[in-house]
């Protein structure tokens, strides 16, 4: 009896183990392209909805209600719980400050004002909370802090506020919506002097602030509330932090996306180009056109699927840990990774495409006329791109050179494949090292970015200084390892035909070396008469530089200064001046704004500020180095490192894909250079040099596609998001930073090639030419 | 003259085993220059090992080969290929010609592989195309030549660095009987000018109008040496 579909899996079967490093190929390509896909699309998932997963995950509050608990009962708070419209409500905790809170294990720098709640557990119908470190509190004498463990603050350490009983830390937890900087038990609460009532309250309509507010004002009706915070605001605060990156995020996935699918793409077709031979002797046997097809199919799909089921594993993990890290970099509780959902279809997208990938050269396969599979290699064959191979060959360049430079003219789709990926490769190596530096450009683009060491006031000290600001900057001057001095505070100012509500950073001092280099039009101010407001004010009041402002602080005298240019910046009541416009706002008696510091080169910042406290802390004065915040920056740049990585991989692996197809295709021309006297050594020489070629144009042209698409996408993102992008984060390459993808493109394809390039070197060339 | 330098091929005691299987059991053979020695036997006899041997491609389990002066068995794969590259000619059966090249680059490569100029190599293959009687097909690729072509292409390539030894497996296996015998003549005229040779064959015929000496493989091992009625080379080179 006739078992068509047996014969069909044993004859794959038999191909999978004959090729058996086709197949790893196979397997391993498509497992790091699932798990690029997978990752890509967590990415882009996480990147859509951080935050409101994590606020959906905790049942964040909608609104934080605090009241005076000397006004108002627990009681009648409690009942606002079941008021019309509330869906679901926690609380109410007693709330207390620690005031100049410090860890008393030494935590450098001032100490600072904690809002503690008392709350029994972490969990509840609203605000669930999510512990990231040690565990819940059980009685008194302990305290779970926000966040996450890190500096003085750990945990098994002790936290201490002026007249009040110290408390070891237990652990540390996160709230979406940071409802308190931390929480101790009901029990301990009545010690640290509990003056407030905080209500979490979740709402039937809270799709928007105003909605928010309405909300709460019927909830609370009646009720005296001394503030309130609508998630919201939260919201808008973490958008502002996390949108201007999503962009580069989303393009950088999509390309980590189709280097994946094109790399799928060339292996598998190539695979079942390269079994022709196999095909002939199938059909001599009595193999229909179908079942040569299906043979083809299932040689492909059982190493692909294997790979597939890795590759999604793999993907899921790296998917979790980068929106844990994502998590973490932003403050969020938790975020999702990769759901079963995306898992799906992103196995579900790389079968289909390994089945696209592979039967247009199975039904190829299928067709094909046995006598012309089986003399596939046996008969000579007439190639093409000839004309530069026979150039090459009358050139002065030793012969296997000349020989590896014309293989790839000889099969031009193959050809063509390869040098896409690895295009993209170097376009992605490109991309990432231009994102890497935008992000960290935009980063630390505010003056404290620049600052090594910032000298205030100190916590404990007399009420305020007896210098003044100017007597500190001849102190600081005369130091020495000081390189800049200036002072910087906002302000609140009035601007004609302005709308209210405008904050003006005034400078004073050496202030030039501190203002970034997000510039976006015309030049920084140099002195007063002149302003750099946001580009998102000029936008929206349509104003030019070159334009004049009124500008007023309250009770002062009125400033016009000249609009000298604009600066990147999403708030659009925000301008930069020389605080000598408002003379009257200046610390004259006794010192008021922080004063920055950049130390000359070669100084440390930590052994400045220790010299300085040591000047000034009989004046009540403290110096601490200055820590610009990265936020996510850290988080950023190890997605585009580790995309990057990715991408380069699987471009090394379409690059090793191509060259064990060169290997397999002309393993006969290679036993015949063997036997005709070409060292090993030369054969490797040949298979790699026609990588490297391939590799050196893969550079010239992915590194200014990389860059094209860097100042295109930095562009857009900047005139998408109101704040703009300054000039100097788009144009970021330096010659340096171009030499890296140059270097990689080679790097792929020489790494690429050097295992096959071996392999083929090291066949026996008495088996080669025995088989033909 | 002295033996040594008489002496193009000296194989002692060569044993070659894969797994279980005897390919070559103990085969001493001498081939003095200017001989054209044709080695017979069926198919599995070890014929084609014995001229892997010979030409460096295949390393013996025990014994020595020594071909013109240079002990193969201790020498590493650059060693052996840089060895090939001077001291050896192949030629066969399928012509093994590469593809992409024109006959003319073909021939010229095996030149360029110890460091001749590229014009002084096309030179030397025009100069070895024009005596196979083929000058005027230099620039047609393989595809496009007749087997005969093919298999004088392949000649010439193996005479490019003028080789102490030219091997031949089967040169005219792939050939019809007309085409076949003229890669015969030729065979036979590079003898006669001293070029020594080593054919392994089938073809009986072709072996005793070839060949100055018959060797009789069976085995893996020979059986007998006969000498046909085949004049000596007139001149040794």
């Amino acid at each position: 009896m006739e078992r068509p579909l047996s014969a069909v899996w044993a004859a794959s079967r038999a191909g999978v183990r004959r090729r058996r490093l086709q197949t790893v190929s196979i397997g391993v390509v498509v497992a790091l392209s699932t798990a690029t896909l997978l990752f890509g699309f967590g990415l882009l998932a996480a990147s859509n909805s951080l935050f409101d997963d994590a606020f959906a995950r905790a049942r964040g509050a909608q609104a934080t209600a605090a009241f005076d608990a000397a006004e108002v009962s627990a009681a009648r708070v409690a009942a606002t719980a079941r008021a019309a419209g509330v869906t679901a409500a926690a609380g109410p905790f007693q709330t207390a400050v620690l005031r100049q809170a410090r860890a008393s294990a030494g935590m450098p720098g001032p100490g600072q004002d904690l809002r503690v709640a008392g709350r029994a557990d972490p969990g509840g119908p609203v605000d669930r909370l999510t512990i990231t470190s040690g565990r819940w509190v059980r009685g008194p004498g302990e305290i779970v802090l926000h966040g996450r463990p890190g500096g003085a603050l750990r945990v098994g350490g002790t936290l201490s506020s002026p007249g009040l009983p110290e408390l070891t830390i237990v652990g540390f937890a996160i709230s979406v919506t940071g409802s308190a900087d931390g929480w101790v038990a009901p029990a301990q609460i009545g010690a640290l002097r509990p003056d407030g009532l905080q209500m979490l309250y979740r709402f039937a309509r809270a799709g928007d602030s105003p909605q928010v507010q309405r909300s709460l004002a019927e909830a609370t009706a009646g009720l005296p509330v001394t503030g309130n915070e609508s998630y919201v605001t939260v919201r808008q605060a973490f958008q502002e932090r996390f949108n201007q990156l999503i962009p580069f995020i989303t393009v950088f996935g999509a390309l980590a996306m189709a280097v994946s699918a094109i790399i799928i793409g060339t292996v598998v077709s190539g695979a079942v180009v390269a079994g022709f031979r196999h095909i002939g002797v199938l059909k001599a046997l009595g193999f229909t056109p179908a079942q040569v097809t299906a043979v083809y199919l299932v040689m492909v799909m059982t190493p692909a699927l294997a790979g597939c089921a890795a590759g999604v594993a793999a993907g899921h993990l790296m998917a979790d840990a980068m929106a844990e890290n994502m998590a973490r970099g932003f403050e969020l509780p938790s975020a999702w990774g990769a759901t079963l959902l995306l898992d799906a279809a992103a196995g579900g997208c790389v079968v289909v495409l390994v089945a696209l990938a592979a039967l247009g050269p199975a039904l190829r396969a299928g067709r094909l006329p046995a006598v012309q599979a089986i003399s596939a290699g046996a008969v000579s064959r007439r190639g093409r791109g000839r004309g530069p191979q026979r150039w090459l060959a009358r050139t002065r360049l030793p012969a296997p050179v000349a020989l590896g430079l014309g293989l790839p003219v000889a099969r031009p789709a193959r050809t063509a494949l390869v040098l896409t990926a690895l295009g993209l490769g170097v376009t992605a190596a490109t991309l990432g090292l231009g994102l890497h530096q935008t992000v960290s450009k935009i980063m630390t683009a505010d003056p404290e970015g620049h600052t090594s060491v910032t000298v205030g006031a100190a916590p404990f000290g007399p009420t305020r200084p007896d210098l003044s600001e100017r007597q500190v900057f001849t102190l600081l001057r005369e130091q020495p390892g000081t390189a800049h001095v200036m002072s910087y505070d906002l302000l609140k100012v009035r601007g004609a035909g302005l709308p209210d509500g405008l904050t003006a950073e005034t400078y004073n001092g050496d202030y030039r070396p501190f203002l970034g280099d997000n510039l976006i039009r015309g030049r920084w101010f140099t002195g007063p008469g002149e302003v750099v407001p946001s580009e998102s004010l000029l936008r929206l009041h349509h104003l030019r530089v070159g334009d004049t402002l009124t500008l007023r602080a309250e009770d002062g005298a009125p400033a016009r200064v000249r609009i000298v240019g604009s600066f990147a910046q999403p708030d659009p009541n925000r301008l930069m001046l020389d605080a000598r416009n408002f003379p009257d706002s200046e610390g004259a008696a006794g010192l008021r704004r922080p004063i920055s510091v950049i130390v000359t080169p070669g100084t440390a910042p930590a052994d400045y500020a220790a010299r300085i406290n040591a000047l000034l802390s009989g004046d009540g004065m403290s110096a601490k180095v200055t820590e610009p915040e990265t936020g996510g920056a850290v988080v950023f740049h190890g997605l585009f490192l580790l995309l990057s990585l990715i991408i380069c991989t699987a471009a090394g692996l379409g690059v090793l894909n191509g060259v064990l197809l060169n290997a397999q295709e002309r393993s006969r021309d290679l036993g015949v250079l063997k036997a005709v006297g070409m060292t090993p050594r030369q054969v490797a020489l040949m298979m790699v040099t026609s990588m490297a070629a391939l590799g050196a144009v893969g550079a010239a042209l992915g590194i200014p596609l990389g860059v094209a698409v860097h100042h295109a996408v930095v562009d857009l993102t900047g005139r998408l998001t109101a704040g703009g992008m300054a000039a100097s984060w788009i144009h970021v390459y330096d010659w340096w930073l171009l030499a890296l993808p140059a270097c990689a493109g080679l790097l792929i394809a020489v790494l690429g090639s050097w295992p096959p390039a071996g392999r083929a070197a090291a066949t026996r060339t008495a088996t080669v030419l025995r088989g033909e | 003259m002295d033996e040594h330098a008489d002496t193009v091929v000296r194989l002692a005691s060569v044993h070659k085993t894969y797994g279980d299987v005897v390919a070559l059991g103990g085969v001493t053979l001498r081939i003095r220059r200017g001989e054209a020695v044709a080695v017979m036997g069926p198919s599995g006899s070890g014929k084609s090992t014995l001229l892997n041997m010979v030409a460096g491609l295949d390393r013996p389990t025990c014994g020595s080969v020594v071909v013109d002066g240079e002990d193969l068995t201790g020498m590493g794969e650059s060693a052996l290929a840089r060895f090939r590259r001077r001291r050896i000619g192949m030629v066969f059966q399928f012509f093994n010609l590469l593809d992409d090249l024109p006959a003319l680059e073909n021939v010229a490569l095996a030149g360029r592989l110890v460091g001749m100029p590229p014009r002084k190599a096309r030179a030397r293959a025009l100069e070895l195309l024009d005596r196979l009687g083929i000058a005027d097909r230099q620039g047609a690729y393989p595809a496009v030549l007749s087997g005969g072509e093919r298999q004088r292409v392949g000649v010439a390539r193996a005479l490019m660095n003028r080789p102490a030894l030219l091997l031949a497996d089967e040169p005219t296996g792939a050939l019809d009987s007309r085409t076949g015998d003229q890669v015969v003549d030729l065979l036979l005229d590079l003898n006669r000018t001293g070029q020594t040779l080593l054919l392994v064959t089938h073809d009986e015929r072709l072996a005793t109008r070839c060949a100055t000496r018959l060797v009789e493989f069976t085995d893996g091992r020979i059986v007998r040496e006969t000498e046909p009625n085949r004049s000596r080379p007139w001149s040794v080179r």
